[in-house]
């Protein structure tokens, strides 16, 4: 075990050298004793290599293996694995800190967060203030999403407030593109409500914000890609060419789009 | 509300604009391609690779690959030292129990690494580089990490299943003529599950879109004749927007700074959506004849073999690029994503290799597919026409197919061969 310690922790890439320990632990599991702790270890030294190289995807996928284990073995609900969830809370939001894009950080959070059943107004409180510590980090908006689609269903209700997270974003700073990345999954939420009031309702408050955001911002894209998915054929024509006129660039895309 | 990555977004730009205003006023366009000091920097890599020798390093399968397609890119020639050196390392990477290669000798074989030996061969050639692939072994390889249930594959033995196994063991099938039934069954799904309302595709289901992710997934569906429910117009959109109008270069993730290696990752997508919306008008004509190949599918209980039969002759197709006929620009910018790369990911100091973006160091992962980046912004931003930015006698690359990233030229040999 030292020796593949020592190989994981310098050379995380060394598939190899993670299987060795999944087999040791196997191996070690059969008997009581051996079998003690040994996911300390296991957590330890995974975190020693995540340390070095945060994106490490043998890294990670150790953790993963390592939690899932125990979870396997004890049971999500003894205090041992409830501790050891916490912690890897924990310690995600501490990487959350030093890299908020981190995309591995974020999934793994997201398979600790259900396996320790936080409810989902716990963890769109943690994507709030990461989003008021830095709205352009799309990796929190994308998590809203993520976990309000584990849940289910998206009411009407909790729509509302998201679309207003989101326009406060849009009326701030309305060439940042995450809220309004954020805002294409809210319009196919909006889509897909029962009641055909409500949504009818939704879709078309959401396109009064971006009919205004446009007007009060001529020279920004984001609105016009926002109107050109949800305005009628004629209107959506003269998105388009607005478009192709503020932003040259893409204009074969306007084209082919038309 | 201060907002660090913004601000590095504007900060990058600003960067970008300025290099790219003194290109100008120095040369009446973009920087030339320094392509001799890029060929010397992959040679330099390709000297690190000794021909057998155990060491930690997990990704020197990769620098072979990267060094060996860079300079094939460059239309460098290999040394036939060096060419049999190579050959005889990538021998070595085998995985002889399970299949497969492995990141250097000795290792456990992995899916990534078995794609790029496989493309290193491949760009290679020549009977002692087909020798070293045993087809039975790959395809061996490949079905024990399929998990059955997803249509998804683990990257190795143990280890986590994703959009970049897909593409790994597709690619890997492809040229090493095992691509049958077995091996690509479920990718469309796999992959059309990955796929997020941003348009682009995750690693996993429920992962964030990503520009790596994204190529793998859909060139993997590409190869399996099998684009699952993939919504290609979305992909499309949130593709194009992720280059940057002052950069030119592509960004990775919505919201992240432009990086040179995304010129492939991203661009690459583009020859491939032209020829996956062929492919599906294609099917869409044949389904409603209901005739396939000559044969004729009569009631619908017979739907199973016409997918079947579809998958197959829409890969071939596919492959074949019999369907390239448009010759009206693609939907991105091919011409800024040139500038960007001789712009700003050569070194201000006239060294050779490239970088991911100013003020960052060269290495022969970005070189590669900087490279890569600018041959197929050269050759696919218009169908059959050739653009090439700046003065063509420096900065004219080989043509890449992009279904593999190897040269055109040795992959239309090798697949010859491949009986």
């Amino acid at each position: 075990m030292a020796m593949t310690e020592k190989l994981v922790t310098t050379c995380p890439e060394v598939t190899t050298g993670w299987n060795r320990r999944k087999e040791a632990v196997e191996l070690g599991a059969e008997t009581a004793e051996a079998a003690r702790d040994w996911w300390s270890e296991e957590l330890r030294v995974s975190e020693i290599a995540l340390r070095n190289a945060p994106k490490s995807y043998p890294s990670w996928y150790h953790r993963k293996w390592t939690v899932s284990r125990m979870i396997r073995t004890m049971g999500r609900e003894s205090e041992t694995v409830r501790m050891t969830l916490e912690r890897e809370r924990a310690l995600c939001s501490r990487l959350l800190d030093a890299d908020d894009r981190n995309f591995h950080c974020w999934a793994y959070r997201r398979f600790i967060v259900q396996s320790l059943g936080v409810t989902t107004e716990e963890e769109l409180e943690y994507t709030l203030k990461k989003i008021e510590d830095n709205f352009s980090n799309y990796s929190a908006w994308h998590q809203r999403s993520a976990i309000l689609d584990a849940r289910g269903d998206v009411d009407s209700a909790t729509l509302k407030g998201e679309f207003e997270l989101a326009s406060n974003a849009f009326y701030t700073e309305p060439e940042d593109q995450s809220a309004w990345m954020y805002h294409r999954w809210l319009i196919a939420r909006a889509r897909a409500l029962k009641i055909p009031d409500e949504r009818d309702a939704a879709i078309a408050s959401a396109l009064e914000i971006c009919r205004e955001v446009a007007e009060l911002e001529p020279g920004c894209k984001w609105p016009l890609l926002a109107r050109a998915s949800l305005e009628d054929e004629k209107s959506r024509r003269d998105v388009l060419d607005r478009l192709s006129s503020i932003d040259p660039a893409r204009v074969g895309y306007y084209r082919d789009v038309a | 509300m201060p907002s660090t990555s913004a601000s590095a977004i504007e900060d990058l730009a600003a960067t970008a604009r300025e290099l790219h205003r003194d290109a100008f006023a120095r040369n009446g366009s973009a920087e030339p391609l320094r392509g001799d000091a890029h060929a010397e920097y992959l040679r330099g890599g390709l000297g690190a690779l000794p021909q057998v020798f155990v060491s930690l390093d997990a990704s020197r399968a990769w620098m072979a690959y990267w060094c060996v397609h860079g300079l094939a890119v460059l239309g460098r020639v290999l040394d036939d030292e060096v060419r049999t050196r190579v050959v005889g390392f990538l021998d070595a990477c085998v995985d002889a129990r399970r299949g497969g290669f492995g990141g250097g000798p000795g290792q456990m074989g992995h899916l990534a690494t078995t794609y790029a030996a496989t493309a290193a061969l491949v760009t290679i050639g020549g009977d002692d580089a087909r020798e070293v692939i045993a087809r039975a072994d790959v395809k061996r390889f490949l079905m024990s990490l399929k998990e059955k249930e997803t249509g998804g594959f683990r990257v190795h033995e143990g280890g986590e299943a994703d959009a970049r196994g897909c593409y790994a063991a597709m690619a890997s099938a492809h040229m090493c003529g095992c691509l049958d039934n077995d091996v690509r069954s479920g990718v469309g799904a796999y992959v059309s599950r990955c796929q997020t309302y941003e348009g682009g595709i995750g690693g996993e289901p429920g992962g964030e879109a990503h520009g790596g992710y994204t190529y793998c997934g859909l060139a993997a569906c590409a190869l399996a004749g099998d684009f699952g429910t993939l919504d290609l117009e979305n992909l499309e959109r949130w593709l194009v927007n992720r280059q940057g109008e002052i950069e030119g270069g592509f960004s990775g993730r919505t919201n992240k700074l432009v990086d040179g290696c995304y010129s492939f990752w991203q661009g690459g997508c583009f020859p491939l959506l032209r020829r996956a919306n062929d492919v599906m008008l294609l099917q869409f004509m044949e389904r409603s004849k209901m005739t396939v190949g000559g044969r004729t599918v009569v009631g619908s209980d017979d739907l199973g073999l016409e997918a079947r039969v579809l998958g197959a002759c829409a890969a071939t197709m596919f492959t074949s690029g019999a369907f390239e006929s448009s010759s009206t620009p693609a939907a991105f910018s091919s011409g800024a994503l040139q500038g960007w790369i001789l712009d700003c990911c050569q070194s201000d100091n006239g060294a050779g290799g490239l970088r991911d973006k100013p003020g960052t160091g060269r290495d022969h992962y970005h070189t590669c597919y900087c490279l890569s980046g600018l041959s197929l912004a050269q050759h696919h931003g218009r169908c059959g026409l050739v653009e090439v930015v700046g003065p063509a006698e420096s900065n004219a690359l080989v043509e890449i197919e992009p279904l593999v990233n190897v040269v055109k030229h040795k992959y239309e040999t090798w697949m010859r061969a491949l009986t």
